[in-house]
């Protein structure tokens, strides 16, 4: 546990460059750029399965490969380091604590890849972050890990740190693109898909910040080390952002696959005064709420799956018996609906509308057609929005009527709170 | 081509076309209402979603391209729910206003509700405010009915390139506006986005609430403002014109307008319009009958011929009358009169660019296409302010310069075009001339030349050397202030030009040497092997619409129809044959020759169609005087003119939206355009007054229509044709050089240093002409001119913006409002030339070109100090 | 033998004449049969289609917005709509010019059907000839006089 990507998060100076040297730190891609060929990296990386944590789960190696492949040069790198979805906060130590990890990491995949320059797109809210790569990024050039003929070899790599403007979308990776070109945060048209036409019409290859940090560790152990670990599907470490009543939140850094169980009881120290779970969300306010029932899924693309929900970014929200969750729905909706871009009228229009009613039923003024009326603006919704935001938009609505349409009903024909306790204000 | 299958049919489509338009062509439609087919591909709207096998979702078909063996269902239970439900989400917050909507009718969200929606509302939360502004001089935002289709924005980014509309905010609180904030749009007005709104959101003021589509006629026709010939439909009720409309697939314009073409339309049913003959008795204008008006017009020109020869008569027309008018026109001259003193608007300085094409491409009919200049991939733009003077022509080099063509722009100030250009050179004021033969000498001196054309005309080229010689790089820098190092890269440039384009406009061919400045641009061309070839143009640009008709229909004293010579008996025979009597062979006299020849008592009587000397010329002048002392002055226009004062019969004629004809554009695509409406009053159509007056005359050139006018037209044109001729350029190479020299002779204009500034009239984007100012959409955006002045003269002066600016010379002065502008250098003062009030133009002086004759008055030096109000 | 003395004694003829002196003697009453026309007039039913008119809000303002839907939707074309915005609220829609040709009218309804205002209306008018032509070829003022009287729109 915590053994790999976040190791040295809690080094003294752990952010200079200094101290990452002298844990071997810049060996892997003296290695990557010396033994190896680009393509032979992306073999390795293709052979160890890894892929992508940002929560769609593409593998990494296909998606270089893809990019390599196009004869169209300049080719980019984008490292999305937009975190935005709520409750999940895994990037966040990587950047500010162990920023030669990810920069390395986005050396050896440029490298890989062909690219010219690589651009961190980071969250706005993450000024310090942003702060803490800028001096890194100025300590690897001064290194010579960065800039013209890194170590010798004949190879030329820029990287750059572009703040957003806090916009949830632009962790889309087309949204991303155009809010890095200076335009609009709004998804592009797909196909053509960023590997042959991304930003500024060039190849890109878009990969989270967790990802790329795996990359030289994979480099330094081999693929196999890395296939080693967890389900075959999907291998390697995983980091878990878990928060809400547990108590210990945190973010723990463990082998893909883990039972959720033991995240939240093993890990996590359980619920919070001893009380009842009520609820979980397991990868990030876009994807479906499980039950307890459903507490013995291991924690893998795959597994979540099977169960009806996604594991998304791996941010695991528990919620106790003291939780609403019509409350809850609305306030995911509502973030939904502050972050919907506007381009398309589903997600626009739909977003909006269900808050509104969620608002009323919160308030005890909803009617019984009202449960009906959402489903059928989900339905109208679904598969029909530009970006996937709709889509997970759509997701704590679903999954709540299906799981909770006793309390929904509670709040519209009883016209109280199902939940008795005192402190109930998470209802509105 | 693809094989796809929709709803169980076959349909073959080009490769990668978008499936909306692959639906459309196999007659399926799919409903639509981000999509258009002048923009790029949005998928916002979500309602052409379909179902395309093997693809998990239901996919937009305006964002997906076909390919073969696609198989797509646009009809199931499945689509019409998602259809129903997409115009529910866009339903949910708009107003259900129609009935004082302005757009109901012809509003694409009502017909697709209508035909896809559901009758019932389920949407009962409250409706957000939205903005609803109406500050605006002419568009109205109302953004409670946007559906935030964006095509507004990608309009002004894509079609236009303004970029001046923006989307800010987000999600549903998204809304539409001026990039810069604000209420006021403060952009060229060009007014694609209210055309292209599919709601009510973006609207026009002045066709606001006027009528509904149903109620009006739409007729095509051609926009009256600039050589470009736009293609526009006007829409009329009653008599009345009540907004233009475009198609973007129509017209050399494929659908885009300037502001004027757009919302200058209402001088049309401008209450001043004149609608009755008027006669002078006892120095005041009274109405008469037509009858009476064109007697005693015959009577005195009959009484003129008798005393003093036909050749004491004279006649002007102007650019703005159709190729008919100005056929029958000159032909009434020639003919039922029998002189050649005709002259028109071309004579401003169109006729230097046209004289000089034609000296060196022969009187084969020269043609250059908009379309070139859009496909070009070298554009080189000489003193052209070419988005403000003719903004279509402008949008063409925009787009060329957009799709990476290398834009070479040189002008005496900073214009906007610039913005799109490789090069921005801003050459002083006056040394166009040094600039043009900068560029001759670099092609010639690094060897930039055509080799081919090296081979072909050695001689020419060596001649050329020869006289380039002289002129050193560092004088040309000390003239123009362009270094060595860019006439020399923007020389490579076009040179190495595939499709190589040279625009100019007016402040070549309005200025002295006007037409050696042509030849010297054609020089560059022949050197560089860019006149012949396909995609290659040389393009002058011209002012009023129909220029280059009135200089083909032969209102020119040394052009006959078609171009042909009205000095050679050869030419003369051709025409004479076709009319059936004899052309006379007098030599006929220019415009400023025919004031000369008023002063010195050679020509009694004019006869002016459309133009207003008497406004236009500056006061002090002598052609003002001559203007006094005519005998009999007959006035033919739309409006009571300064000149129609003077004049003893004023006639009242149709504009452009009342006749039937044709326009030729400054690519010499003649165009045709159609009555909308009937004659406001009692005026009539050009062509039809010089019939009735012909027929009083004696010699009566009756037709039944303009039809038959243009019947007669094409066969005078195709007698042209078949006259045989050499190569022209074979023969234009072979000048002499002594003749070359005097070609390239450069006369140095300096500022007097009393006057130190200078001052120049032109067109501006939102006026030009003498029609804007009685159309009530330009009024609006620009009431009254402003002169433009550089911020550190400004300063030096001690001037600010607002105030008032005294202008002097030796000819007077005027005050005039200050607009400051770092787009002028300093030393140089620019004010639109088309405000009468205050009299700006008054400080000029007539100049007059020797080669050509063509008058100017456009520029003058001047010193300017504050102007301090009287208390 | 009752037919004869019945022939004999007119009595048919007799009887039927007491019917006649029986109506005769009814002038006004509850079983009226024949209405003295210009006098007397016959109740209308509900739903009449009578002559057309414009009405007015509570507050006096018109209600017609100008929108031209009724002269759309108008099948014998009698009604000239032209709007245009106010002067003093460039906002506001309304008709500038309405006029109503009776003499083409045929009084199908289709208009009321039509304006999303209810700012047509039928009233129960219908004595409508006119000695002048020009007379029944109603403006926008004189249907809104109509409306006035037909429609009243003050409170009290």
């Amino acid at each position: 546990m915590n053994d790999i990507l976040l190791k040295n998060i809690n080094k003294q100076n752990s952010t200079d460059i200094e101290t990452y040297l002298k844990d071997g730190g810049y060996k892997p891609l003296e290695k990557a750029l010396k033994e190896y060929t680009p393509k032979e990296v992306i073999d390795i990386v293709q052979k160890s399965g890894l892929r992508g944590r940002g929560g769609a789960g593409f593998p990494t190696g296909k998606k270089w490969e893809f990019a390599a492949a196009d004869k169209n040069t300049p080719r980019y790198l984008l490292c999305n380091a937009d975190e935005g979805e709520p409750g999940t906060y895994k990037d966040r130590p990587i950047i500010e604590k162990d920023p030669h990890q990810l920069i390395e990491g986005i050396i050896i995949s440029g490298y890989a890849i062909g690219a010219a320059a690589c651009y961190i797109y980071i969250r706005g809210e993450y000024v310090y972050g942003a702060d803490v790569l800028q001096k890194a990024i100025a300590q690897a050039y001064k290194k010579g890990f960065l800039g013209k003929k890194i170590l010798g070899k004949k190879f030329d790599f820029d990287l750059y740190v572009h703040k957003g403007a806090g916009a949830y979308v632009c962790g889309e990776e087309t949204a991303l693109i155009e809010s890095l070109e200076g335009k609009r945060g709004q998804s592009r048209i797909k196909p053509p898909f960023p590997v042959n036409v991304g930003v500024w019409n060039k190849p890109t290859v878009i990969n989270n910040v967790e990802t790329l940090a795996n990359v030289s560790h994979i480099i330094k152990n081999g693929p196999d080390w890395f296939k080693s670990m967890g389900p075959e599907k999907c291998p390697g470490p995983k980091i878990y952002s878990i928060s809400g009543h547990v108590n210990k939140p945190g973010n723990y850094e463990l082998i893909m696959g883990t039972s959720l169980k033991d995240l939240i009881y093993k890990y996590a120290g359980g619920i919070k005064d001893g009380k009842k779970l009520k609820a979980v969300i397991p990868g990030g306010a876009s994807t479906p709420v499980l039950k307890p029932e459903h507490i013995e899924v291991n924690m893998d693309y795959e597994s979540v799956g099977a169960v009806g929900s996604m594991l998304g970014s791996g941010a695991i929200m528990v919620m106790d018996e003291t939780v609403c969750m019509v409350g809850v729905t609305r306030r995911l909706l509502k973030f939904f609906a502050h972050e919907s871009c506007g381009k398309c009228s589903p997600c626009r229009e739909g977003t909006h509308w269900l808050v509104q009613i969620l608002d009323r039923i919160v308030n005890n003024e909803g009617k019984t057609e009202d449960i009906d009326l959402m489903l059928d603006i989900c339905d109208n919704m679904r598969g029909k929005t530009f970006c996937p935001l709709g889509d997970g938009a759509i997701n704590p609505v679903l999954s709540t009527i299906k799981h909770f349409r006793d309390e929904y009903l509670i709040h519209i024909e009883e016209k109280r709170c199902p939940v008795n306790y005192p402190h109930s204000e998470y209802c509105l | 081509m693809v094989k796809l299958t929709i709803n169980n049919k076959i349909v073959e489509a080009p490769d990668g076309m978008l499936l909306t338009e692959a639906a459309k062509m196999a007659g399926i439609e799919i409903p639509t209402l981000c999509y258009h087919p002048e923009l790029q591909p949005y998928g916002g709207c979500r309602l052409c979603l379909v179902r395309i096998e093997k693809m998990p979702k239901l996919q937009t078909a305006c964002t997906t391209r076909v390919c073969d063996n696609m198989v797509v269902t646009t009809e199931s239970p499945e689509i019409a729910k998602a259809r129903k439900g997409m115009l529910e989400f866009v339903l949910t917050y708009h107003p259900l206003d129609c009935p004082i909507c302005d757009k109901g009718g012809e509003c694409e969200l009502q017909n697709l509700v209508f035909k896809f929606g559901s009758g019932f509302r389920r949407y009962a939360e409250d409706i957000e405010e939205y903005t609803i502004d109406t500050n605006d001089p002419l568009i109205d935002r109302e953004l409670d009915r946007c559906v935030r289709c964006l095509r507004c924005v990608r309009v002004c980014d894509e079609v236009q390139g303004v970029t001046n509309l923006t989307a800010y905010n987000r999600g549903s609180h998204t809304e539409i506006g001026p990039f810069m904030g604000g209420s006021i749009f403060d952009c060229e007005y060009c007014g694609s986005c209210v055309a292209i709104c599919p709601v009510g959101a973006l609207t026009s003021k002045l066709f606001k609430y006027k009528a509904r589509p149903w109620q009006t006629k739409r007729t095509d026709t051609i926009c009256t403002y600039c050589g470009c010939g736009c293609q526009f439909a006007l829409e009329t009720r009653d008599g009345d014109v009540l907004r233009v409309v475009t198609d973007y697939e129509k017209g050399v314009n494929e659908g885009s307008l300037c502001t004027r073409g757009r919302f200058g339309y209402s001088f049309v049913n401008n209450k001043k319009r004149l609608t009755a003959p008027l006669i002078k008795t006892n120095t005041k204008l009274e109405p008469t009958s037509w009858d009476e008006a064109t007697d005693i017009i015959a009577d005195r020109f009959k009484k003129i011929i008798e005393n003093n020869g036909p050749d004491a008569i004279a006649g002007i027309i102007t650019g703005h009358c159709t190729n008919e008018d100005i056929y029958l026109f000159q032909k009434f001259m020639r003919l039922a009169i029998g002189t050649n003193n005709i002259d028109s608007a071309a004579r401003f300085g169109y006729v230097n660019a046209m004289s000089a094409i034609k000296q060196v491409i022969g009187s084969k009919r020269f043609e250059a296409s908009l379309d070139d200049v859009a496909n070009a991939d070298v554009i080189l733009s000489i003193s052209t302010n070419i988005t403000e003077v003719n903004p279509i022509a402008g949008l063409k080099v925009r787009r060329a310069a957009k799709r990476g063509a290398v834009l070479i722009v040189a002008d005496v100030q900073d214009t906007d075009i610039a913005k799109f250009a490789s090069q921005n050179l801003i050459i002083k004021s006056g040394s166009e001339r040094w600039f043009i033969h900068g560029l001759v000498k670099a092609v010639i001196e690094k060897g930039f030349y055509d080799k081919k054309i090296y081979k072909d005309y050695k001689k020419f080229i060596d001649n050329l050397e020869n006289i380039v010689k002289g002129l050193s790089f560092k004088e040309i820098e000390e003239k123009t202030g362009i270094s060595e190092k860019d006439i020399i890269e923007a020389a490579k440039a076009y040179s190495k030009a595939k499709k190589g384009v040279i625009i100019f406009g007016q402040g070549i061919t309005h200025q002295q040497d006007g037409y050696k400045s042509s030849l010297n641009l054609l020089d560059l061309c022949i050197i560089t092997g860019n006149i012949d070839s396909k995609g290659t143009a040389i393009l002058p640009l011209c002012d009023e619409n129909n220029e280059y008709g009135a200089l083909e229909m032969g209102a020119a004293p040394e052009f006959l129809s078609g171009f042909l010579n009205a000095g050679a008996a050869k030419d003369r025979e051709i025409i004479s044959k076709i009319w059936d009597k004899k052309i006379p062979a007098k030599k006929g006299l220019t415009m400023p020759e025919i004031f000369n020849g008023i002063l010195k008592g050679k020509i009694k009587a004019l006869y002016i169609i459309g133009e207003n000397p008497a406004g236009t010329f500056p006061q002090k002048s002598e052609f003002y005087e001559a203007l006094q002392k005519l005998d009999f002055l007959v006035c033919q226009d739309l409006f009571p003119t300064a000149t129609c004062e003077l004049a003893d019969v004023v006639l009242p004629a149709s504009s452009f939206a009342e006749k039937d004809g044709t326009f030729t554009n400054m690519e010499g695509r003649a165009q045709k355009i159609e009555a909308a409406i009937n004659p406001v009053g009692d005026s009539r159509p050009d062509w039809q007054i010089f019939s009735a007056l012909s027929e009083k005359m004696g010699y009566p050139m009756d037709y039944d229509n303009a039809d038959a006018i243009l019947k007669e037209i094409a066969q005078v044109i195709e007698g042209c044709n078949s006259k045989g001729e050499g190569s022209a350029i074979e023969n234009y190479v072979k000048t002499s050089v002594k003749e070359l020299r005097a070609i390239y002779e450069r006369k140095e204009e300096k500022a007097p240093a009393k006057f130190p500034f200078k001052l120049m009239l032109g067109p501006v984007l939102f006026h030009s002409g003498k029609l804007s100012g009685y159309s009530e959409g330009p009024v609006r955006i620009l009431p009254e001119g402003r002169l433009k002045i550089n911020p550190n003269d400004a300063d030096r002066l001690g001037i600010i913006e607002g105030d008032k600016a005294l202008l002097k010379n030796a000819n007077g002065e005027v005050k005039v409002k200050v607009e400051i502008t770092d787009r002028m250098p300093e030393g140089l003062l620019f004010y639109p030339e088309h405000f009468m009030y205050p009299a700006v133009r008054n400080l000029c002086k007539i100049d007059i070109d020797k080669d050509t004759k063509a008058n100017y008055f456009k520029s003058a030096f001047v010193a300017v100090e504050r102007h301090v109000p009287e208390h | 033998m009752i037919k004869f003395f019945k022939t004999i004694l007119f009595i048919d003829i007799i009887m039927g004449l007491l019917l006649t002196l029986k109506h005769f003697f009814m002038f006004k009453g509850k079983r009226e049969i024949t209405i003295e026309y210009p006098d007397e007039k016959k109740p209308l039913p509900d739903g009449y289609r009578g002559l057309l008119c414009l009405r007015r809000k509570d507050d006096g303002s018109e209600r017609c917005v100008g929108c031209t839907l009724c002269e759309a939707y108008c099948p014998s074309k009698c009604i000239t709509v032209v709007s245009a915005g106010a002067e003093n609220d460039p906002m506001k829609r309304y008709a500038k010019f309405y006029q109503i040709d009776i003499t083409k009218c045929v009084f199908c309804g289709y208009c009321v059907d039509a304006c999303p205002v209810e700012a047509l209306a039928m009233t129960k008018r219908y004595e409508l000839s006119q000695y002048e032509k020009e007379t029944i070829v109603m403006a926008k003022d004189k249907l809104l006089e109509i409306g006035d009287v037909d429609y009243p729109w003050r409170k009290d």
